[in-house]
């Protein structure tokens, strides 16, 4: 059994964005280590969209989003992947591969949320569509999210070498 | 340098056959376009630009963001005039378009010219410029032709699109004569933070006005630097020229220069000058009478006294050789000291000039930059006068 990591090292942060952010909050506020400090707020509506991007395939085993207790933490989360140029219209529009609502408990205590590993075994791009938040207010506040599962099997170059001809 | 994609929406309607913009309100449109895709691809080269034409049977996108700009001069030949404009449609086409940029890290940019008056609802308008809000574009319009009709709708557009001051309204009102190429470029909603390199050049050298007296190193590069030299030049010289003063010195220029270099040393440094004084001269004593005297007193009292000073300085001998035109050139120095000052200084400043290639200094730009430069650094010196009291 692999074990399953933070695929915090996995997340290509250049090509990730977070939609209705606030303008000059950066993805990195919620997608880096540095957690709490920094927060993502909504800016026209209550509706988030977090697209991330990783530099690699991987299989996404469950995810953890942090967020206050106070009423803006999201509550219905619905999940997408391996979309292209990935805006609230599609969100709106399309079937998500999974749909969660989350509750106060799992947010303020940064419990796991697992993910059917079968449907996210080959994940180029995640994308989370935050639709409304625990309080129904305009805003909504994402403190952090984590993405934890296992890189899939790339080749790795270092241990390729050169084998002698056999005559 | 923002990197930018960018989609121009023209209004192509049969409203923009009117001629109240020079020759009619599309064909202007279409050389405001060659301006701003221009001005883009100039700031970047990899700054893309499409075009979009918003009425006819379906907004059409006439050409997908290029960063070439003959592309976008010969696309804007293939439209035609035809329709109304459908505006929520065509800002969703654009919207599309964007989003399916090439390169991600381009910031999404709608830029819509308005010249019909509106049909749709104040409501839609704001419903579409929070859904371009919430997808990051940001969005100018050009008001034009139909402006007072418009202007509460595309105003509450831009309140509702604005996210931190990067979508503008440029209303442009019917007036005759106005070109509306030229009302875009002056109001700098497309130049970069630098000043704009496109625009500065076609305003040319009226840009010499610059705030403080000194050209915009934009504008005119050349002028700017060679009028610096010719300022270092000449302070240079200066305060050559009081060390010799103060020296005593035996090398006589002549009468006249001799005046000139004074009037020089006075108007342009003052403080130097006192300073000078100070240091070979045995008015050591005199030193507090001088400066205590020198604040009350205005700028020309100040010159008067300082010039009573050095020419006490020069012992009799000299005085003599001056003589009698000495004191005739001084009265009527007295008289109008700023004149005199200002007359001779040109003159050196000529001089400087014409050893200097492709400066015509009869030019009135530089002859106006240059009175605007020796007001500065009077002020300059005044302020140095007060530092120095001070220390």
């Amino acid at each position: 059994m692999t074990e399953f990591v933070d695929l915090i090292n996995s997340i290509d942060l250049k090509n990730s964005e977070c939609l209705n952010s606030e303008p000059n909050q950066e993805i990195t506020n919620i997608l880096k280590e540095d957690e709490d400090t920094n927060f993502i707020t909504s800016d026209t509506d209550e509706q988030l969209l977090v697209n991330i991007q990783f530099k690699q395939k991987v299989r996404v085993h469950s995810i953890i989003v942090r967020a206050e207790g106070d009423g803006t933490g999201p509550q219905m989360m619905k999940v997408f992947q391996n979309q292209f140029s990935f805006g609230f219209e599609e969100a709106q529009s399309l079937k998500p591969t999974h749909k969660f609502k989350l509750i106060k408990r799992a947010i303020t205590e940064g419990k796991l949320i697992r993910f059917k590993m079968v449907r996210f075994s080959n994940v180029g791009s995640l994308h989370l569509f935050f639709e409304n938040n625990l309080g129904g207010g305009k805003v909504t506040k994402i403190k952090q999210i984590t993405v934890v599962g296992v890189p899939l099997e790339t080749a790795n170059i270092s241990k390729i070498q050169s084998v002698e001809e056999k005559k | 340098m923002v990197l930018e994609a960018c989609v121009i929406l023209i209004d192509n309607s049969s409203y923009s056959r009117n001629g109240d913009f020079a020759p009619n309100r599309f064909l202007s449109q279409i050389d405001s376009i060659s301006f701003i895709a221009g001005s883009k691809i100039q700031q970047n080269r990899v700054n893309t630009v499409g075009i979009l034409s918003m009425s006819g049977r379906r907004p059409d996108l006439v050409l997908a963001p290029t960063n070439d700009v003959g592309q976008v001069l010969i696309a804007t030949n293939k439209i035609q005039i035809e329709g109304k404009i459908d505006l929520i449609s065509s800002i969703e086409i654009a919207q599309l378009s964007l989003k399916h940029r090439s390169n991600k890290e381009h910031a999404q940019r709608i830029v819509m010219f308005v010249a019909s008056p509106l049909e749709e609802k104040k409501e839609d308008l704001e419903k579409i410029g929070s859904q371009l809000r919430k997808a990051s574009i940001s969005i100018d319009v050009i008001n034009f032709g139909e402006t007072e009709r418009n202007e509460e709708k595309l105003s509450a557009l831009i309140d509702n699109a604005n996210s931190g001051d990067n979508c503008h309204l440029l209303s442009v009102p019917t007036s005759t004569g106005i070109i509306l190429a030229d009302q875009i470029q002056g109001s700098g909603i497309f130049s970069s933070s630098s000043g704009g390199m496109g625009g500065g050049y076609e305003s040319g050298f009226g840009g010499g006005g610059y705030a403080g007296g000194m050209v915009d190193p934009n504008v005119d590069p050349e002028l700017a630097m060679v009028l610096q030299m010719s300022l270092e030049e000449e302070r240079q010289r200066q305060s050559r020229l009081q060390q010799e003063n103060n020296n005593n010195n035996n090398e006589k220029e002549g009468n006249e220069e001799k005046q000139e270099e004074k009037k020089m040393d006075l108007e342009e440094t003052e403080e130097s000058s006192q300073n000078s004084n100070k240091n070979e001269n045995n008015e050591t004593k005199e030193e507090p009478d001088m400066f205590s005297q020198l604040e009350g007193l205005t700028e020309e009292e100040q010159m008067e006294l300082i010039m009573k000073m050095s020419l006490e300085e020069m012992g009799n001998e000299e005085l003599e050789q001056l003589g009698i035109p000495n004191e005739e050139e001084e009265t009527e120095k007295e008289k109008d000291p700023e004149v005199q000052n200002a007359l001779q200084d040109e003159d050196l400043v000529d001089s400087i000039l014409l050893s200097l290639p492709g400066v015509d200094p009869e030019n009135e730009e530089i002859t106006e930059t240059i009175n605007n430069i020796k007001k500065e650094s009077n002020d300059e010196e005044k302020d140095k006068e007060k530092k120095n009291e001070n220390d």
